[in-house]
């Protein structure tokens, strides 16, 4: 695994485990010269700033950069080893190289992939099937990984059909399941940057959209369509189903029921591309057109789309979309980059172009799109060049701006860090691998994917009559089971005016624990079937579903469940292996009890002290992250930087914050180092806010430390405690 | 808590920075304008004000959908529909609801109950969002919940706490919708669990939290005179509230052990119950708004196993909760409603469960309602409605009519579309005493 930590000197180096999905993948060479196009970038500022009379701010100390640096690069601060490193760094070049090795890390990744799930509302559970919700993350993941060109990326989302367990971009269609003209609004925006939402029911009322062209657009896409399992063989063995008229009526209804569950996991897992024709709503108000009009696919600016007989609208629409004679392709991922990198787009706010729409510096605009487009939408090369301006290097600005006044970009705009990064800066405190990855729930989501994949294929393999027999048989346990549920309901009763309410409790949990059984007896009987159908090909998927040497039952029932990975199952690779030693042996822990107990918190921490896109995603209701204002991703980019109550006390008193001066902290590890109270002081600011302790900040300090007693044991946390809760921690300068 | 209601211009202003920093030319409305002008979104939505009848809600909601005929619609005369539940006589002439609440059926003659429920979907989170916002579910905007509308029109009941509180574990909840974060409602889904992180961290003495406030403003004393923006301001000021409210008397709003042992056995031990009488002492507090969710009613299986289960915790929470308000003098200016996203069908299916189906009752107390009154009826089979169709924007009408917002007041979501609170609904002025 590649990490940004390939620096030297670093021993916290090689994250915990490794198996990445796929490699990290870099252009091959950059299409652009970096150290040319970041300057043509600064001359063109700095003609503007002439001609508007504006002085920039001026450049920053090395600390601020670094800080800078990884916190829009990588969303974290540095560690203690990382800033130390940079700053006695001798080369001349350390700026460039630094920011290459922060583009190369997984850091970047992480970081990143917070940034488009907000935009795409990808999440980790309840979309569709969760299957598909984890899988288009992934696909999210993935493509930062491998730098994939921007416009194939989104190309690929658009034109997105098939299963999620093969092509997880399927989840941009799945996300807005039965909300096709929602979704056509949302593609509109998050790609063109164009408001068409009020044009979905009536002629857009600011912007010159009318409602017969929305329909148009939509004509493209609205056949995209989020479904479920389906097969020839379970169509061809419900119709049989229904012939027979041996089977009465209730066994009908309980052998749909049937099918229902043993298709449940493969519940909304693909999107296919229907060929209906668009209508127009049934209350169309424009004289243009009649109510359900059929409506030819158009699209509403740029180059022209006929649609030929043959011709796929959804790859037609995709190659319009992502097309470099759409103009306002570039224009979007061009200021989405500029406002990641700088705190402010040049067009604000840049979802929401019109044709009059100007840019602060318009030389700038022009020129950033070409830079995109000569780079082969490469995003990573363009915000090499981005990082690599005089810009980057100069002092936010430190005033409000003001609202009604344009902004000259003296430097980029100061902000708050995102929910995420306060979260990531956290983890560096914590966890001295603070990039590892959640080993336990990648593997998870991967496995249960596996399953479903499995699933399907040996359902597919299954033949009419076998799934017939097998239908059969969990109707007679439906059957059996609603017979006890009326012997059930009338012990109950009885128990209730008894008043014996251990025995109505024990009923309760019998009926409770129905539901498993009923899901044992589907999964058994659908893959008895299988195993009976003897076809070879199934033979081999069934043998694949055991290949763990589980019992043949417990493979059915896995691939039907969600299964767990188990953090016990991981072995430390030799680099961590030796990191702990080294830990360690700082701490001073030999005893083997204890080292057990060291290693299992360094287990631990994968699952829980980990970036923000290592967690279920967006994190829950009431977690750090969300009460810092992460997006639900209910709706696209959602997430907010307010101020609140329960921020406050979070910090100040929340057990979260407690772990940070835990005695096996990263924290506490880098202050353990330390030769004497000036230099503990230097580190822990050094750590907590990537400069030095001022003269005075340190004989204040002292004081109170004298106050307290050397030996106290408790300054060095409220110390830590007190720097944690302060605005310089989550306000990037 | 003081941040959450002392800072009311921040979000607007950042909207309003972004939009008029650069070139766009800055449109009409933005978030919180409020505009007088006629727009074609305002047309429908009723003029009808009155002096608001009830100054609180405590909304309780059945997550799920609840079995109408076996609570608050039963048929007796109709064996078919029923199943083995039977319907008994309350206090309330003329009203049956279903055996299994028979303590509530001595509090009936404080309700309104509405069977003539009808809602447009019979998928859970659809009609769940369609109950709690109005609107239909959509992928391009969230719309805030009733709480969070009565907290932009009329604030915080008491600024020291959040205006809205939900209890329960409803991670999908619409909760502020696309008003500012700060009118939506607190999440609590354990009541008993109190307000978190209210005091220092283990073994953290008062003199050394006071120390490290101390510390802290030290070590920021140089930043925030550097960067002093409106941002640092505010996040300053967000450490003293919480300091304050730290130290506030009315976190005990928040504490449940403050109420008696026989207090909190009649409300009932489960969460639900607990959480209903957190409601109670909220609203004493001068918290407006506050939803208790109980759930799952979603009963395809075994329904008359699992609806006497439910009921009975419904039954001890609601009856308890509704004499408790009457005792403390409360019933009058706190309205008590209880609903769901849907009912469940008439037929029985082969599970013994009833499925999904859009026909359901709310019942309505306290706040200005009448009581002993039966309002719309279905037919006999429960199926359809006979008479006096009321959708969830109806129904949420009624209750900000109660509350005395204004119905056809247009407001602006941040991307400038306009919206009126409960979306045109009707409110039924005739259910008001």
């Amino acid at each position: 695994m590649k990490t940004l930590l390939s620096l030297p000197s670093c021993f916290l180096a090689i994250a915990l485990l490794t198996p990445s999905p796929a490699p990290a993948v870099e252009a091959a060479k950059p299409k652009i010269d970096t150290t040319r196009a970041s300057a043509r970038i600064d001359a063109a500022l700095a003609r503007h700033w002439k001609a508007k009379q504006i002085t920039p701010n001026e450049k920053i100390s090395e600390e601020v950069f670094v800080r800078r640096a990884y916190l829009t690069v990588v969303g974290r601060i540095p560690t203690y080893d990382e800033a130390q490193r940079f700053l006695t760094w001798q080369a001349p070049d350390k700026h460039a190289r630094l920011i290459d090795q922060l583009l190369a890390s997984d850091g970047y990744v992480q970081h990143f992939t917070n940034y488009w799930a907000d935009i795409l509302r990808a999440k980790s559970t309840g979309i569709g099937g969760n299957t598909t919700a984890q899988a288009y993350l992934d696909f999210i993941r993935d493509s930062l990984r491998r730098n994939k060109p921007y416009n194939q990326f989104v190309k690929e989302l658009v034109t997105a059909t098939g299963e999620c367990y093969d092509n997880g971009a399927v989840g941009y269609y799945m996300r807005d399941q039965g909300m096709a003209l929602d979704n056509l609004s949302n593609t509109v925006r998050i790609f063109l940057g164009t408001r068409l939402e009020c044009a979905q029911c009536h002629d857009h009322p600011f912007d010159k959209w009318t409602q017969m062209e929305f329909y148009e657009m939509a004509a493209f896409t609205h056949n995209m369509t989020g479904t479920s399992y389906s097969s020839d063989a379970l169509t061809a063995m419900q119709k049989a189903v229904k012939a027979d008229k041996s089977i009465d009526k209730e066994s009908q209804d309980l052998i749909r029921k049937a099918v229902s569950e043993a298709t449940r996991p493969l519940r909304s897992t693909r999107v296919v591309e229907r060929s209906n024709s668009m209508k127009l709503p049934h209350d169309y108000k424009y004289t243009n057109a009649k109510p359900k009009d059929v409506v030819p696919a158009s699209v509403m600016f740029g180059k022209p789309v006929e649609l030929k007989k043959g011709d796929d609208p959804i790859m037609e629409f995709g190659k319009w979309l992502t097309g470099p004679e759409n103009p306002r392709f570039a224009s979007v991922i061009v200021n989405r980059l500029w406002k990641q990198t700088f705190g402010l787009a040049l067009i604000e706010p840049f979802d929401e172009l019109m044709d009059n729409s100007v840019a602060v510096v318009p030389e700038l605009q022009t020129l950033l799109e070409k830079q995109m487009i000569d780079s082969g939408y490469d995003m990573k090369a363009f915000l090499r060049v981005l990082l690599n301006t005089d810009l980057f290097t100069r002092a936010s600005t430190k005033a409000d701006l003001e609202p009604g006044t344009p902004y000259h970009f003296p430097g980029p705009v100061f902000r708050r860090m995102s929910a995420e990064q306060i979260w990531d800066s956290l983890v560096t405190l914590v966890s001295t691998q603070p990039d590892q990855p959640n080993w336990t729930l990648r593997e998870t989501e991967r496995r249960n994917r596996e399953n479903r994949k499995l699933l399907d294929q040996i359902l597919d393999a299954t033949s009419p009559d076998l799934l017939k027999s097998a239908s059969l048989k969990v109707a007679d346990h439906m059957r059996e089971q609603n017979k006890e549920f009326d012997r059930l309901r009338e012990e109950l009763d009885e128990a209730r005016a008894q008043k014996d309410d251990a025995r109505a409790k024990e009923i309760q949990r019998t009926l409770g624990s129905s539901q498993t059984v009923l899901r044992k007896t589907v999964s058994k009987s659908f893959f008895e079937a299988a195993k009976n159908s003897g076809d070879p090909e199934v033979t081999k998927l069934m043998a694949e579903a055991c290949q763990d040497g589980d019992d043949m039952d417990m493979a059915m029932m896995n691939l039907m469940q969600d299964t767990r990975a188990s953090y016990n199952d991981i072995e430390f690779d030799k680099a961590t292996r030796a990191a702990i030693d080294a830990e360690m042996k700082q701490l001073k822990i030999t005893d083997p009890k204890a080292r057990a107990s060291y290693e299992k918190y360094r287990k631990g921490l994968h699952q829980t002290w980990v970036r923000a896109s290592e967690l279920v995603s967006p994190a829950p209701p009431g977690h750090f992250i969300r009460e810092f204002g992460q997006s639900d991703r209910d709706v696209i980019e959602n997430a907010n930087y307010e101020a609140s109550v329960p921020q406050a006390l979070t910090i100040m008193n929340s057990s979260i914050t407690a772990q940070v001066v835990h005695p096996w902290s990263a924290l506490s590890l880098t202050l353990g180092r330390q030769a004497n109270t000036a230099d503990k002081i230097d580190a822990l600011f050094m750590t907590l806010f990537t400069r030095k302790a001022t003269k005075d900040e340190k004989t204040a300090i002292l004081l109170s430390l004298d106050a307290a007693g050397p030996d106290s044991k408790t300054f060095w946390e409220d110390l830590t405690l007190a720097s944690l809760s302060t605005q310089q921690f989550l306000f990037i300068r | 808590m003081k941040a959450l209601s002392n800072e009311p211009d921040r979000r607007q202003f950042m909207a309003g920075m972004a939009k008029s920093m650069l070139g766009v030319s800055m449109l009409p409305a933005a978030e919180g304008l409020l505009s007088s002008s006629a727009h074609a979104a305002g047309v429908g939505s009723s003029p009808l004000k009155q002096v608001p009848t009830t100054r609180n809600v405590i909304f309780l909601y059945m997550t799920g959908g609840q079995s109408h005929l076996d609570t608050w619609d039963p048929k007796p005369e109709n064996k078919d529909v029923m199943g083995p539940t039977k319907a008994i006589k309350t206090s309330a002439d003329g009203i049956l609801i279903g055996e299994y609440l028979p303590r509530m059926a001595k509090q009936m003659h404080h309700a309104t109950v509405i069977n003539s429920m009808a809602t447009n979907t019979a998928a859970h989170q659809q009609a769940n969002y369609f109950m709690h916002t109005s609107f239909g579910l959509r992928s391009t905007i969230t719309h805030p919940g009733l709480g969070a509308w009565l907290s932009v029109f009329q604030g915080a009941g008491n600024p020291a706490l959040p205006p809205y509180v939900y209890i329960g574990n409803d991670s999908r909840h619409p909760g502020a919708g696309f008003f500012a974060k700060k009118h939506g409602p607190l999440m609590m889904s354990n009541p008993e669990a109190g307000l978190q992180n209210v005091r220092p961290q283990k073994g953290v003495t008062e003199e050394r939290f006071n120390n490290r406030r101390d510390l802290a403003g030290l070590i920021d004393n140089g930043f925030t005179s550097e960067f002093a923006t409106k941002d640092v301001k505010a996040y300053g000021d967000m450490y003293d509230n919480a300091v304050r409210l730290m130290r506030s008397e009315d976190l005990k709003a928040f504490d449940l052990s403050q109420e008696s042992k026989e207090m909190r056995a009649a409300y009932g031990t489960d969460r639900f119950g607990q959480g209903c009488l957190l409601a109670r002492r909220l609203v004493e507090h001068g918290v407006r708004f506050v939803e208790v969710s109980l759930g799952s009613w979603d009963t395809h299986t075994a329904n008359f196993i699992n609806v006497p289960r439910m009921c009975e915790t419904l039954d001890v929470a609601l009856s308890t909760l509704v004499t408790d308000l009457e005792r403390c003098g409360m019933l009058n200016d706190t309205m008590i409603v209880v609903t769901s996203e849907f009912g469940r069908t008439p037929k029985i299916n082969q599970n013994q469960g009833r499925d999904h189906y859009p026909i359901f009752s709310a019942v309505m107390m306290g706040g200005g309602i009448k009581g002993g009154v039966k309002y719309g009826a279905t037919d006999k089979d429960g199926a359809q409605v006979a008479e006096n169709k009321v959708t969830p924007p109806e129904l949420n009408a009624t209750i900000a009519y109660g509350l005395g917002l204004p119905l056809d007041q247009v407001l602006y979501s941040p991307t400038k579309r306009p919206f009126t609170v409960a979306d045109k609904g009707q409110p039924l002025t005739h259910l008001f005493a």
